[in-house]
C-alpha cells in the first residue's frame, strides 16, 4: 500500500515544503530546542508560518479552485466551508486537549508560568467567559492561533471564490485589504483588547497569492534574471538583518535614528510586515527556480517522510502541538544532548506515525489507483486535498 | 553582576537632583506580572500566587535603603498581570497627575510580544508616556522582558527590544537591560527559572527578584551620579 499520494500532475515540492514547515513549527515552538536555532526563522525575515499559509492557499487553490468549472460555484463553496468547519472542530478539540495538558502540568509541576505564557491563566480567572470566547475564536492561547487563522482564511476564500474568474481582480481586492491593514492596523477583535495574533485581514493576501499560483499561474516572464536578482537581494537582506543586525543592534547605532533602520528591524508578524511578505515570495521564487518539478530526489525515500507530513497537515499540526509540549517538559527536566536527540527523534517519529495513520485511513478499502500516465488521467482535483 | 549592564546610558537627572537637594527619591514602578508580584502566573483562585512584597521593585527598595541608609526612598507599584503598555498609559497619567515621582520604572514589552501588538504601536504609546513623565519632571527607566526560552521560541521579541532600545534616543529615558542580565544569569547557571526542580522553584523566584532588585538599585543610584559610593557586590 502506498501512503504517499503521487500522480504525474501532483507537485511534490509543495508537499515537501509543507512538511518541512510543519516540522519547523514543531521545533521552533519548543523552548530550548537546539533545532529551533537552525530553522528558517534564523536566516530569513519570514518563518514557517508564511510557508504554511502560502502553501495552504496553494493547496486550497488546487483542491477547490480547479474543480470550480466542473462542480459549480455552490458545490465548491460548500466544500470550502465544510473544510473550514473541519478545521474549526479540530481547533476546538486541540484547545481542550492542550488546555488539559498544560493546566495539569502547571499544577502538578508547580510551574504556574506555563499558564501565563500560554495565556491559559485567564481560564482560571474567568472560566465561563473564556470557554465562550474560545468557541468564538476570540480567545486564542499561544500556539493555538494558526488554526483560527486558517479557518478564517478558508471562509474568506469561500467568499471570494466567484472572483477566481478574474484573477487580477481577486489579487487587487486582496491587496487592497492588505494595504488597508498596513495603514490602519485593522484586525479581528480578540478577547482582552488586542487583535488576533495573526491578523487574518493581512494574512489573506499571502493565502490568496497561494490560491492564484495554483489556479491562475502567471506566465513566466521572458527574461528571468531580473526576478532572480530581486529575489536574491531580498534573501541576502533577510540573512543580513537576521544574523547580522538583530542580535547586535548596537552595530547600527550610527544610524539608529534613521527611518530605514526602523523599517528594517521593527517588523510586525501580526500584520504580515511587508518584508516578511517579500521574504517568503523571494524564497518561493528561488525554490521554484532551483528545484524542478520532476527532481528525482522528491521521489526518493529521503524526502518521503516530509512529503507524508505535508500531505496530512491537519493531524500532523495538531499532534505536533501536543508532542511539542511533552518535549518541552523533557527539556526542562534535562536539556543535554541525549534529551535533545530524544525529543526531536520521538517528535519526528510521532508526527510521521500520525501522518501514516491518517494516510492509511484515507486509502484503506480503496483499490490502488493505476499508475497515472498523464495528468489528464488523474486530475489532481479528483478529490479535495484535505491534507 | 556585569557593571556595564547596571550603569545607565545617561544620567537620571531628576533622580540626581532629588537625591542631592532633598535626600529623598520617589519612584513609581509600573508593569505587568513580574512588577506587581503576580510572577509565575496566577491561575485563578485555586492557583493564585499573589506575592507583591516579593516582587523586584520592593526588593529594589530594600536594596536602596541598605545601600543609602541616610536617604529616604519610596516606591509605589502599579499595574497588573497581562497589561500592555497601552493599558498602563492611563495609570501612568493618573499617577503623574496625583503625585510627584522622580523616577518612573516602566516594565513592558513582554505582553506586547505575546499578543503580537504592532511594534510601532508600542513605540507611539511609549512616546506618549515618556512625554507625560518629562512634563511631570520624572526620569523614565524602561525595563525590557525577562530572558525566557519560551518567549524566544514563541514570540518575536526582537522588534519590541528594538523599540525599547530606540526609546533611549529620547532624553530622560534609559533602558534597564533585564533581558541581557537575566540571560547572563541563565548562561552562568546562576538563576534559571526554566530549569529548576519543583521544590526549588519558589526559592529561585525569590532569588531572581532579589538579584533584579539589587541590580536595579545600583542602576538607579549610578544614574543619579552616585557611582563612586556604590561598592559592586558579587552575585
Amino acid at each position: 500500500m502506498n501512503l504517499i499520494r503521487r500522480s504525474a500532475a501532483r507537485d511534490l515540492r509543495v508537499d515537501f515544503f509543507r512538511g518541512l514547515a510543519l516540522w519547523w513549527i514543531y521545533t521552533d515552538h519548543i523552548p530550548g530546542d537546539v533545532l529551533g536555532d537552525i530553522s528558517l526563522r534564523n536566516v530569513a525575515m519570514c518563518d514557517a508560518t508564511e510557508v504554511f499559509v502560502l502553501l495552504a492557499g496553494y493547496g486550497a487553490g488546487l483542491s477547490y479552485g480547479m474543480g470550480l468549472g466542473r462542480n459549480g460555484m455552490v458545490s465548491t463553496v460548500a466544500d470550502v466551508l465544510r473544510r473550514a468547519w473541519t478545521l474549526y472542530v479540530a481547533h476546538i478539540f486541540l484547545f481542550v486537549l492542550f488546555t488539559a495538558q498544560v493546566t495539569y502540568s502547571a499544577t502538578a509541576l508547580n510551574r504556574l508560568n506555563y499558564l501565563e505564557e500560554t495565556r491559559l491563566d485567564v481560564l482560571g480567572d474567568d472560566p465561563y467567559r473564556s470557554i465562550l470566547e474560545a468557541v468564538l475564536l476570540r480567545f486564542q492561547p499561544s500556539l493555538l492561533n494558526i488554526l483560527p487563522l486558517y479557518v478564517v482564511l478558508l471562509v474568506f476564500f469561500a467568499a471570494t471564490l466567484w472572483m477566481l474568474r478574474w484573477p487580477r481582480v481577486l489579487l487587487a481586492v486582496s491587496f487592497a485589504v492588505y494595504l488597508l491593514v498596513r495603514f490602519t492596523s485593522l484586525n479581528f477583535s480578540a478577547w482582552g483588547g488586542d487583535g488576533w495574533f495573526f491578523d487574518p485581514l493581512a494574512w489573506q493576501f499571502l493565502f490568496i497569492i497561494g490560491v492564484l499560483l495554483a489556479c491562475a499561474p502567471p506566465r513566466m516572464p521572458s527574461r528571468l534574471w531580473p526576478l532572480d536578482g530581486v529575489a536574491v537581494v531580498f534573501v541576502v537582506l533577510g540573512v543580513t538583518v537576521t544574523l547580522g543586525i538583530e542580535p547586535h543592534p548596537h552595530r547600527l547605532d550610527w544610524f539608529s535614528a534613521s527611518e530605514v533602520f526602523h523599517y528594517l528591524v521593527v517588523e510586525d508578524k501580526t500584520g504580515l510586515y511587508p518584508f516578511r511578505l517579500a521574504s517568503i515570495l523571494a524564497l518561493t521564487w528561488l525554490s521554484v527556480r532551483l528545484i524542478r518539478f520532476d527532481q528525482p530526489w522528491l521521489r526518493s525515500p529521503w524526502a518521503a517522510p516530509l512529503i507524508l507530513l505535508g500531505q496530512n497537515s491537519l493531524p500532523v499540526f495538531c499532534s505536533g502541538i501536543v508532542f511539542g509540549f511533552i518535549a518541552r517538559l523533557g527539556l526542562e527536566y534535562d536539556d543535554r544532548v541525549f534529551m535533545q536527540v530524544a525529543i526531536n527523534l520521538s517528535g519526528a517519529i510521532g508526527m510521521i506515525a500520525v501522518a501514516a495513520l491518517a494516510a492509511w485511513y484515507r486509502t484503506k478499502g480503496r483499490p490502488n489507483p493505476a499508475p497515472a500516465r498523464s495528468p489528464a488521467l488523474l486530475p489532481v482535483s479528483a478529490r479535495p486535498d484535505t491534507g | 553582576m556585569p557593571p556595564g549592564l547596571i550603569t545607565p546610558s545617561a544620567t537620571l537627572a531628576n533622580a540626581a537632583a532629588a537625591l542631592a537637594s532633598k535626600h529623598v527619591l520617589t519612584i513609581l514602578a509600573l508593569g505587568s506580572g513580574s512588577t506587581v508580584g503576580e510572577g509565575g502566573g496566577a491561575g485563578g483562585p485555586a492557583l493564585a500566587s499573589h506575592t507583591p512584597e516579593r516582587s523586584f521593585p520592593y526588593l529594589m527598595l530594600d536594596a536602596l535603603r541598605a545601600l543609602r541608609p541616610s536617604d529616604r526612598f519610596d516606591v509605589t507599584v502599579k499595574g497588573a498581570r497581562g497589561l500592555t503598555a497601552d493599558a498602563m498609559l492611563p495609570i501612568l497619567r493618573r499617577e503623574l497627575s496625583a503625585h510627584h515621582y522622580d523616577v518612573v520604572l516602566w516594565q513592558t514589552g513582554t505582553i506586547e510580544a505575546v499578543h503580537g501588538v504592532r511594534p510601532d504601536a508600542l513605540r507611539a504609546v511609549l512616546d506618549d508616556g515618556v512625554e507625560a513623565a518629562a512634563k511631570a519632571g520624572a526620569d523614565v527607566v524602561l525595563i525590557d522582558p525577562q530572558f525566557s526560552r519560551f518567549l524566544r521560541a514563541n514570540a518575536d521579541l526582537g522588534p519590541y527590544e528594538t523599540v525599547l532600545r530606540q526609546m533611549t534616543d529620547t532624553s530622560g529615558v534609559t533602558l534597564f537591560p533585564r533581558f541581557d542580565l537575566t540571560r547572563e544569569w541563565v548562561n552562568n547557571g546562576q538563576v534559571d527559572l526554566e530549569r529548576v526542580s519543583k521544590d526549588q522553584r519558589d526559592n529561585t523566584i525569590a532569588l531572581l527578584n532579589d538579584c533584579l532588585g539589587q541590580a536595579l538599585a545600583r542602576y538607579v543610584l549610578a544614574g543619579a551620579g552616585e557611582t563612586a559610593a556604590v561598592t559592586p557586590e558579587k552575585n
